[in-house]
């Protein structure tokens, strides 16, 4: 019924629109993205985007990408293995995938395991910080992690083929294929990683058991335009893994875990004069099998499938005021072996607004609210402004709320689901200032938050375990960011250094949450001459409790990890490049959950071919 | 994952062996051990480690992670579940993580670790030379659970018993082993075996899940319960396996932790404590008194003393409170990570 109202309400909009069709469409040699909200109302916020000379420096998982680039904290159960981040203080269900503007956060579980994502299948990744629940919807509390298909309509054709080896028997491949021209483009990416992953513990005799993975995943992107005002477009991304889950002590039980991700959506925009629309269409399925004993085939598994629509509408005001209707719906159905099989519809509804007064000044706003009767949605809202006096200083000011729904574990777990959970809301603010000067730029976020009926687990009557909305959150932390770059003839520097400190409190208890850092500090330095070039990464992480009392003796240790990279080209026209890389430079002996040491000093060579 | 990690930790549940004492006459005047003479609790961990902390009659004083302490580098597993012991040793379980733990019972000392035959370990006795041990085994099969048998001499599991029903908890009286066939609502019956010969003698319905049981003059006491129904006591005649009596405890749903002293039963519902005359024929539903735990996990009664423990959110140090018969609070301290059971070396 709901969304039988939208289609009707979109469908009269857009035949007003239809008719006021005049002028032709003008900007068509830019990126095209999917992601409308990130390119258009971010300004208030911090967005750091992370293109494909970065992600291709990193190992092609998530998790290290975004360890060593960004101050989101990372909880990893061993290399590979399970990873959840904590950004800005929050839980890892507080923090939003989103792939092509759609939120891809587990329904099952509401987060995104960062060890499944291979970031060499995406042309950029940009990580927004901050609430963006009134773009996004759930699980855009503490910031989103945007990865992006993006597609160019101009003559153009390339091929690359990464082959990567390292340690462990790591292997890891991926090839692109780009070609495009002025009606189409095509962007394909194919990847496939595989490890023993069998790591010896540092001052242990000990090694790291039952811990080896393989994945495959694509990730295609097609444009056509079809003529001078319709642009369409397809995605298409699938991921396929299996982990055997790593031991702790060597008598454990093995276990394993296999993923199976897919993700298609189509995409047309309609350019008509001052109005820009955008229909979305898109069907997205995931599905795990958990083996509690690789002995036997016994396996719990669960499945939801989501079909959803997106409709957009912009309309230019003038050359300084633009606003945008949001209309969407999206149907989960799931089942599993631990879930009751349940179908959940959710239809939204979104206004955007931004307004450029002067050269000085900005301000923007959107409104979202959910329709459900699944649970009680409360108004998502975010207001934001950019001042800027001067030319090298801009001041950010947003405001916003934001929201993290139950997940189907939540509500529908065998025996223990509880349908009368209330979602996770969060009031923040921010204040970012901005410092660019031509080589060098500096930012300093201050942010605070308050979430409202944190969903946990927790033994109720007769101990069974059962998700209840709890205790109140507040969390106050500052980032402090900056680059310096420097050109002198054939010779390129590169700096960028981050810092963050995190105070994320139980209200109740007046303890820091678990697994989140006080302080976490992360810089790269890079430098490049003719064919040549070397990189340095550096990554703090503070001491974290691991139990909710804070008890002092019940931490996992501070750890500082570094890696370095050389690579040069080994031909005159820059075809062939190898490379050189080793990790845990200085052989620390660390981990990021009690007992899962990660791995001693590595390598790992890199043979990358361009034509 | 977490879920089912979560569902573990639920499963890897509590309530301790309650007929673990072995009052065999040791000389009260010299000491065998640092660990003589008090209270060893178990607190059960996480998937990487579980301890045990003392609590020293002498001294009043508590000992944290005792088994570290006296063995620096070694670990008893995840989910250490139980103890069970033999004369002067003690023989610890780690369910997450398939082993035991052999140590001196009286000065923690590691004798040994048994590491292969396990799947999923819970509950264990000692009977004319040899330990029985239950086994889960796969949580999602019900029918796959089975009993190792233990060599005390090789200290090697030297053969399993098929139960084709759930093994939970395990008593042993006359040569033969009673094994509860509940866990956490399922299954509903005890199954008895013949030690000497390791053959299923009978399987006697309880008509809802065993909880909890205790032996006490020739007679089984089985308490049952489940989520929905009226949890009960049963009665059993050990001489004939047969069920002598049932008593309905009206109104109080999922009971457990029965404990046996002075004939009188004791048992708890949540954070309350009943307690009432083992052969009342009609059971009072008031408590005897609610216990200061926020989530009640492990309880037993010893020498007029009732000791429950408190796992609090699971992911908290745990606490111990000591209570007389009549419900005063005596004696109130932190332990481990999820305390789930009490052991006394006396």
């Amino acid at each position: 019924m709901t969304l039988r109202l939208f289609l009707f309400f979109c469908g009269i909009l857009f035949c007003q629109y239809s008719l006021a069709q005049n002028r032709p469409a003008i900007n068509l040699d830019e990126v095209e993205v999917a992601d409308l909200a990130l390119k258009k109302y971010a300004d208030s916020q911090s967005v750091q985007k992370l293109n494909d000379s970065i992600i291709r420096k990193n190992q092609p998982s998530l998790t290290h990408l975004l360890n060593f680039s960004t101050g989101i904290y990372f909880k990893e159960n061993g290399l590979g293995m399970v990873s959840s981040p904590s950004f800005r203080g929050t839980t890892a269900q507080q923090t939003a995938v989103v792939w092509n503007g759609i939120n891809i956060n587990s329904q099952l579980t509401g987060q995104t395991d960062f060890n499944t994502i291979t970031t060499s299948d995406f042309n950029s990744i940009s990580v927004r910080a901050g609430g963006g629940s009134s773009f996004y919807g759930t699980g855009a509390i503490g910031g989103s992690i945007h990865l992006n298909t993006d597609l160019r309509f101009k003559d153009e054709f390339s091929n690359r083929l990464l082959i990567n080896y390292g340690s462990f028997n790591t292997l890891r491949i991926n090839y692109q294929l780009k070609f495009s021209d002025e009606k189409v483009s095509f962007f394909g990416s194919i990847s496939r990683n595989s490890s023993d992953n069998d790591y010896e513990y540092l001052n242990s005799d000990l090694k790291n058991e039952n811990g080896n993975f393989v994945n495959s995943s694509f990730n295609i992107g097609f444009g056509y335009k079809l003529n001078a005002t319709n642009i369409l477009k397809i995605y298409s991304q699938v991921y396929d893994g299996e982990r055997y889950f790593s031991l702790i002590n060597p008598t454990d039980t093995r276990t394993k875990y296999q993923d199976l991700n897919t993700r298609n959506l189509a995409d047309l925009t309609t350019f008509l004069g001052n109005f820009t629309s955008n229909i979305k269409v898109g069907f997205l399925s995931e599905k795990y099998k958990y083996f509690e004993n690789i002995s036997n085939e016994n396996f719990n598994f669960g499945h939801v499938e989501t079909l959803l629509a997106k409709y957009n509408l912009s309309y230019k005001i003038s050359s300084k005021i633009q606003t945008d209707f949001v209309a969407d719906f999206n149907q989960n159905k799931g089942n599993g072996s631990d879930i009751q099989q349940e179908k959940r519809t959710i239809g939204g509804l979104g206004l955007q607004f931004k307004h450029t007064l002067n050269s000085k000044l900005a301000y923007d706003w959107s409104l979202r609210q959910e329709i459900t009767d699944n649970y009680k949605s409360p108004l998502l809202f975010s207001v934001g402004s950019v001042f800027k006096p001067v030319a090298f200083y801009k001041l950010k000011v947003n405001v916003s709320q934001n929201f993290r729904i139950p997940t189907f574990n939540d509500l529908y777990w065998f025996g223990a689901g509880n349908v009368t959970l209330n979602p996770e809301k969060s009031l923040q603010g921010e204040i970012g200032n901005v410092f660019q000067f031509e080589n060098f730029s500096f930012t300093a976020t201050v942010f605070h938050s308050k979430i409202k009926d944190m969903i946990r687990w927790l033994p109720q009557n007769g101990g069974v375990f059962q998700p209840i909305n709890t205790y109140h959150v507040s969390i106050l932390g500052g980032e402090f960011a900056m680059n310096y770059h420097k050109k002198i003839e054939k010779h390129h520097f590169d700096f960028n250094a981050n810092y963050s400190y995190t105070k994320s409190d139980n209200e109740k208890t007046n303890k820091q949450l678990t697994f989140v850092p006080f302080h976490k500090s992360a810089a790269s330095a890079s430098y490049s001459y003719k064919q040549f070039s070397a990189f340095y990464q550096y990554l703090f992480v503070g001491e974290v409790f691991t139990q909710t009392d804070n008890d002092p003796q019940k931490v996992v240790q501070s750890y500082t990890v570094s890696n370095l990279g050389i690579s040069t080209f080994l031909d005159a026209k820059k075809h062939f490049k190898l490379g050189l890389s080793v990790l845990n430079l200085f052989n620390e002996n660390y981990e990021s959950v009690e007992n899962r040491p990660l791995p001693g000093r590595n390598y790992a060579i890199n043979l990358n071919l361009n034509y | 994952m977490k879920i089912t990690r979560l569902f573990f930790v639920a499963l890897a549940s509590s309530i301790l062996l309650n007929s673990c004492s072995d009052d065999d006459g040791n000389s009260p005047n010299i000491p065998l051990g640092a660990y003589d003479e008090g209270v060893l609790i178990v607190n059960e961990g996480n998937a990487s480690a579980g301890t045990v902390s003392f609590l020293d009659d002498e001294t009043d004083l508590v000992s944290q992670d005792i088994f570290s302490a006296e063995n620096p580098g070694e670990g008893l597993g995840g989910f250490v579940q139980s103890i069970f012991f033999d004369d002067d040793k003690a023989f610890i379980i780690s369910n997450g993580s398939n082993k035991i733990t052999v140590v001196n019972r009286y000065t923690f000392k590691l004798i040994t670790k048994i590491e292969t035959g396990f799947n999923v370990p819970r509950y264990g006795v000692v009977e004319n030379g040899k330990a029985y041990v239950t086994n889960l085994a796969s949580f999602t099969n019900l029918t796959d659970d089975f009993v190792s048998v233990i060599n005390l001499n090789t200290m090697l599991v030297e053969s399993t018993i098929p139960l084709n029903a759930i093994a939970e908890r395990i008593v042993e009286e006359n040569g033969k082993l009673y094994i509860s066939n509940g866990s956490y609502g399922v299954g509903n019956s005890i199954t008895v075996v013949n030690a000497a010969t390791n053959a299923i003698e009978t399987t006697i319905d309880v008509g809802i899940s065993p909880t909890s049981m205790e032996e006490e003059d020739g007679f089984l006491y089985v308490l049952c319960g489940n989520n929905v129904a009226n949890s009960k006591l049963v009665k059993i005649n050990l001489a004939n396996n047969q069920i002598i009596s049932e008593l309905v405890l009206m109104g109080l749903i999922n009971a457990q932790n029965l404990s046996i002293e002075d004939d009188k039963m004791y048992f708890t519902v949540n954070s309350a404590v009943y307690a009432q005359n083992i052969s009342a024929t009609t059971a009072s539903s008031t408590p005897l008194f609610t216990s200061g735990a926020t989530t009640l996990y492990g309880f037993t009664v010893e020498d007029d003393k009732i000791y429950v423990s408190d796992a609090k959110d699971y992911a908290s140090n745990g606490e111990v409170f000591i209570y007389n018969t009549s419900g005063v609070l005596q004696k109130q301290f932190n332990v481990g990570l999820i305390p789930n059971g009490f052991y006394f070396n006396d």
